[in-house]
């Protein structure tokens, strides 16, 4: 758990100091959260439409503060250090992860307060706790998908490409600001592959006063899948690449 | 006159090859092809989930939007380049007129900006909007231009400000969600707030979008013609200031020294 902490800690002061990650991570929402509640006229508008207005943008940060953490690493020439460490290397990126998913947090914060100092009259909330732990259970999907994705970005060079077309299908096909009710089924379906996918029809069933509880008991299992998986993959990812000895090469 | 013109083209020319962040095929795909339409399928799906406005309206103001990245992006990294490979300096040093190769990088942007566009607005008129508005495409060039030239022009304006500080690659997100905002691309403009609607009508891309939509409407028209034009007096108002900023900025970072610092 220290060597997770300090992994968080480190890298969400890298994080936070950077101007990219931050307007990324503020501004995106922001503009997002701005069009969708100008786009829904004069009437009364969930609270929904603002944490999914975040979330988009902590999908952002996951993308390019989680995914890219380890990519980022070997430009910075730590890579190596890190998988030669005698430490689990899934410690050190569960660790980078949360940061991002914090990173993730501001984005929903940024979202809920301007919709609350310009839209506040129209905004409604219908079930609290519903809405919370839909939003809890988003940014720890987010987590572990993001651990997956560094998995996988290890032994790719095209990580930036990866990233720069992964973030809009995700925000559209797990109907991150977009009900994914609204989705042609079968894509709607392929957004369920992810636990966003259903922690987002929790915080839909919770904004129109449904229970959550079994789409997010189902985010929650996949969450646990996408964590296991995380955790083989880069064992997996570790041993490949000490035999093919690739981890500086840029 | 000849070595001036020449001097653009190759200023333009090397830019791209040397300098523009997504010249890679890979990232050309992801950030100039799939990128706008995927931004243009999430808004037309936005719009029809909140009922709001018609695919064709989503699908024409995306795709005259998206010229914003090649202009403002493509520019702003071009810059960021020049500084991180450590060019700057010889370029201000050099005797060529430095309005002529700043002008020259904007070229890029511009070409880039319709070809992202046509192509946006095309493959979305084909799938989700009205596939008969396609035979309207070439006057639609004329908008597209505009847009692609003052998006460029806000770009080279924006990359100024490179010279000076290190971290402007946030700038040109800035730029682009801003533009998303108050450029009328998703939102009906008068319904903006009207600091936005204000805000919207001195940078690009407001009026393009507008001269694009009236075309659809009624053809060519004396109002569309109007709204090409003041995004043109748009543009070239950024380009002045582009200009005046890259002397500017220039001279200072010469004398804080901090042309070289990355």
């Amino acid at each position: 758990m220290r060597l997770v902490f300090s992994a968080w800690k480190l890298q969400l002061r890298l994080l936070s100091r950077s101007s990219f990650f931050m307007s990324m991570a503020l501004l995106t929402p922001v503009a997002y959260g701005a069009i969708a509640l100008l786009m829904s006229g004069q009437g009364h508008v969930s609270v929904r439409v603002a944490i999914g207005a975040g979330l988009l943008g902590a999908w952002s940060a996951t993308l390019y503060g989680a995914a890219e953490a380890l990519f980022m690493q070997r430009f910075t020439g730590t890579l190596e250090f890190i998988v030669g460490a005698p430490k689990p290397l899934a410690l050190s990126v569960a660790g980078f992860s949360a940061a991002s998913a914090s990173l993730g947090l501001y984005s929903v914060i940024a979202a809920l307060a301007v919709s609350v100092v310009f839209f506040s009259d129209r905004l409604v909330l219908v079930d609290v706790w519903g809405t919370v732990l839909s939003l809890v259970l988003s940014l720890i999907g987010l987590m572990a998908v993001g651990m997956t994705l560094a998995a996988l970005y290890v032994v790719t060079r095209q990580a930036i490409e990866l990233t720069n077309v992964l973030e809009y299908p995700v925000w559209i096909l797990c109907g991150v600001l977009v009900p994914a009710s609204t989705l042609w089924p079968p894509l709607a379906w392929l957004g369920k592959t992810l636990p966003l996918g259903w922690s987002m029809d929790g915080l839909d069933a919770a904004s129109e006063g449904r229970s959550p509880v079994l789409p997010l008991v189902v985010a929650a299992v996949l969450t646990m899948a996408y964590f296991a998986l995380s955790v083989l993959l880069l064992r997996l990812v570790e041993n490949l690449s000490r035999v093919k000895g690739t981890l500086t090469l840029r | 006159m000849i070595r001036a013109l020449r001097l653009l083209a190759l200023s333009g020319w090397y830019g791209y090859r040397a300098l523009f962040s997504w010249n890679s095929p890979g990232l050309f795909v992801t950030v100039l092809v799939l990128t706008p339409l995927l931004q243009t399928v999430f808004f037309v799906l936005l719009g029809r989930s909140l009922d709001y406005q018609s695919a064709d309206f989503f699908v024409l103001g995306n795709g005259v939007q998206v010229a914003a990245a090649a202009g403002i992006g493509g520019l702003i990294s071009v810059i960021a380049n020049e500084r991180q490979f450590g060019t700057l300096g010889h370029l201000l040093a050099s005797p060529s007129p430095k309005a002529i190769v700043f002008l020259g990088r904007v070229i890029p942007g511009v070409v880039l900006g319709v070809a992202v566009s046509v192509l946006t607005i095309a493959v979305g008129m084909s799938v989700a909007g009205e596939a008969s508005k396609l035979a309207l495409i070439p006057l639609w060039l004329l908008p597209i231009f505009a847009v692609s030239f003052s998006s460029a022009a806000l770009g080279l304006a924006l990359s100024a400000l490179g010279l000076v500080y290190r971290d402007i690659y946030q700038i040109a997100t800035a730029a682009g969600l801003l533009l998303l905002v108050v450029s009328g691309a998703n939102l009906d403009r008068r319904g903006l707030p009207t600091p936005l609607f204000y805000l919207g009508s001195v940078l690009p891309q407001a009026n393009g979008v507008d001269a694009a939509r009236e075309i659809a409407i009624n053809g060519w028209s004396e109002s569309a013609a109007i709204s090409v034009l003041l995004e043109m007096c748009v543009g070239l108002v950024w380009l002045l200031l582009a200009v005046f900023g890259v002397s500017w900025m220039a001279r200072r970072a010469r004398i804080h020294a901090t042309l070289d610092l990355y």
